[in-house]
């Protein structure tokens, strides 16, 4: 029968209480970048003009074939739906944008996004496949890039963080990848000055 | 044998490149449909040239699989196996023996007679099956078992110590496979559907039903309209029969001697009539139990349960691949909560994994709302008001849709349901039957809280578990259980030391 150390315990399980556990809730969010809020509009507005573009050159070839003179009725209504188009495209990511944020955490990265339907995202360090960073042409026009979060599976989808800037993007990439091979890099990866807070809604 | 070590598979390896050729051709729908398409042309104007066609067409075939079968080369050394293919695009595959999970197996009716087999490779990470060997002995595939596991593995054939054998399906469990596949069932709603659509067939068979009747039994001639139900509902019956017949004759086809065994930590199913497979899976690396009752299968208090594998879901654009996952195509209550022990072990002991287990817990009703107002009453508010302006009063039938998709939503909420425990998340869904998946917390990919308008104002929320596999969601949670749930699955997947695969 072996003896037990009388002045410490030989084993320690202590509980661990639910309630204390870290919510993804109290955590402070950090805003995009406000430039994605015009490189949005940027890029939903082209989208919108290339529609324009191929609709009118539809109504001018309606207009002059007569037997395609039937339905020029839909027209007016396809203008009408264009212009709304419009200004959603320009409305919309004022509304959108300010309402997205990211948190880094010690154990896992959270992303969170909607204006009705809204939801957080959080993604485990131990659980990333790989990281990568990438942009679009109009992101790097506006100096802005994604970072991208694989994880596996394929029915989960990835967490995707647009509207970064570039440079804080590629930080942030690496962090990430450095968590995930276990390195500690111990540098909050989000500068404290630049980050405007989200209002919680 | 090839050059410096490397290894060619016997001859017949041919068949398996031929049918993968084949099987690529096939699956490429517009590939089907063009060549189809011009050789039904051919015919009607050339018969000789599509004859050569078809035949050149063949001999291409087997050139291609003997091509294929002569580049295909493959080597096992100390820490692996190495396979190396291709004609123009060569390609050479290093497996570690510590990253392969498991070796599954096939063998046709030509390599029963023969005494060959093909092996598929599983590794952790991979989307599919990552390596092949076609048409290898079975001596070979012991070998390789047995330079996979610490401990000598006896052959598959074998039944020896260590080997616990978990279930073994006789022929009337198969049979009950085939009466109980959920397809027939929604074959039977489609004919009964299609019926009235094929009217002049109907007349037919009416008109030889009431000749047969008039001519043998005369005292019917008076029968009328009731001819006519039985001859509809005859018809039917047929149908249904025929198909069933089907059902069942496929069922014998690929689970006739079905035995699943459990070897330390690898379960291995194996099952076929002709072409016999043999899964190797590794309990570790299981991620997600999912069990399955329809109407038919709840009426005999049997299950159909599959347990999915990291890696054994299908990558995107594919099909799932059945080689991947281990399925138990009947079990009863019994077995379906000793495969659930085996699988998770210590972990999840106070939960069930049974549809109509009674400690599944109700989402909220307001889950009915969103289906009923978005898909019922939106769409049959517009419908009724169109039909109604084109054809009067008629239109308000539409508003019937409405009726229809409450009484759906109604049921599948029913359906829904969640429990869990400390270490797992069993959700159970369906319509007229139930879906019940579990999965390990620990074992989590991602998280996700998301709420609706709807949700915010009645304090709900929806859960989104992501798993390697698949995603398991608790919609119309309260918000508080949802936010605790979140973060303690974050706690248990960040915490844990035990691989997830």
């Amino acid at each position: 029968m072996p003896r037990f150390p009388e002045d410490r315990p030989m084993f320690v399980n202590p509980e661990i209480p639910l309630d204390a556990l870290p919510s993804a809730d109290a955590v402070e969010w950090h805003a995009l970048d406000p430039r994605f809020v015009r490189c949005r509009q940027a890029r939903n507005v082209v989208r919108t003009l290339i529609l324009f573009a191929i609709v009118g050159i539809a109504h001018a070839v309606v207009a002059n074939v007569p037997k395609l003179a039937a339905v020029g009725w839909v027209f007016p209504w396809l203008w009408a739906l264009g212009v709304v188009r419009l200004c959603w495209a320009v409305f919309w990511p004022v509304v959108d944008i300010p309402r997205r944020g990211f948190a880094v955490r010690d154990k896992d990265i959270l992303y969170k996004a909607g204006v009705f339907w809204r939801s957080v995202t959080a993604v485990p360090y131990n659980r990333v496949q790989h990281a990568e960073t990438g942009n679009s042409p109009m992101e790097r026009r506006f100096g802005l890039a994604r970072l991208t979060v694989f994880t596996a599976g394929t029915a989960s989808g990835d967490l995707r963080i647009e509207g970064l800037d570039d440079a804080r993007a590629k930080r942030l990439r690496i962090f990430v990848v450095g968590k995930v091979r276990g390195e500690d890099l111990g540098a909050s990866m989000v500068d404290a000055e630049d980050a405007a807070r989200i209002e919680s809604a | 044998m090839g050059t410096d070590g490397w290894l060619r598979t016997t001859p017949l390896a041919v068949f398996f490149f031929l049918g993968r050729t084949v099987k690529g051709l096939v699956s490429n729908f517009a590939n089907v449909a063009a060549s189809a398409a011009g050789l039904l042309i051919l015919i009607k104007q050339h018969v000789l040239i599509a004859a050569a066609g078809v035949a050149i067409g063949l001999v291409l075939l087997v050139v291609v699989a003997l091509t294929k079968y002569w580049f295909f080369q493959f080597r096992v050394e100390e820490d692996g196996v190495r396979i190396r293919q291709g004609v123009l695009r060569k390609t050479q595959l290093d497996m570690r023996f510590d990253r392969i999970q498991g070796i599954s197996t096939e063998q046709s009716l030509l390599y029963r007679v023969l005494g060959l087999v093909t092996v598929r490779f599983t590794t952790a990470g991979a989307a599919g099956d990552e390596g092949h060997l076609p048409a290898v002995t079975p001596e070979f595939v012991a070998r390789l078992r047995q330079r996979l596991d610490a401990k000598p593995v006896p052959p598959a054939e074998s039944n020896a110590v260590g080997t616990e054998v978990l279930l073994e399906l006789d022929g009337s469990d198969v049979t009950r496979i085939g009466l109980t596949d959920p397809r027939v069932f929604q074959f039977a709603l489609v004919v009964a559907a299609l019926m009235p659509a094929f009217g002049g067939a109907y007349e037919e068979a009416y008109e030889w039903a009431a000749k047969l009747a008039t001519q043998s039994l005369a005292m019917l001639v008076n029968l009328g309209p009731l001819l006519g139900v039985l001859t509809v509902l005859a018809l039917f019956l047929g149908v249904v029969l025929v198909f069933l017949v089907g059902s069942v004759v496929v069922a014998f086809l690929r689970y006739h001697g079905y035995e699943l065994r459990q070897q330390g930590s690898v379960f291995r199913a194996s099952a076929g009539l002709l072409t016999r497979k043999d899964v190797t899976v590794d309990v570790g690396k299981l991620q997600q139990l999912t069990v399955r009752q329809g109407p038919v299968m709840g009426w005999m208090q049997r299950h159909r349960v599959q347990a999915l594998p990291a890696g054994g879901g299908p990558a995107v654009g594919e099909m799932p691949d059945d080689a991947q996952k281990l399925v138990v195509p009947i079990a009863g209550a019994r077995t379906v909560e000793n495969l659930r022990e085996r699988v998770f072990g210590s972990e999840g002991r106070h939960v069930s994994v049974l549809p109509r287990d009674s400690r599944f817990a109700l989402f909220s009703p307001y889950a009915i709302w969103p289906p009923v107002l978005w898909v019922g009453v939106a769409p049959a508010i517009v419908a009724s008001a169109v039909v109604t302006t084109m054809f009067g009063s008629v239109g308000f039938v539409c508003l019937s849709w409405a009726v229809i998709v409450a009484i759906v939503a109604c049921q599948r909420w029913r359906r829904r349901g969640y429990l869990h425990d400390d270490d797992i998340l069993v959700c159970r869904s369906g319509f007229l039957g139930y879906r019940v998946e579990a999965a390990l917390f620990r074992k989590a990919q991602q998280v996700s809280v998301s709420q609706s308008p709807l949700q915010r104002r009645k304090d709900l929320a929806s859960l989104h578990v992501y798993f390697a596999t698949g995603s398991v969601t608790l919609a119309y949670v309260d918000c508080d259980t949802a936010k605790r749930l979140r973060d303690y699955i974050l706690y248990r997947a960040a915490s844990s030391r035990l691989a997830w695969h």
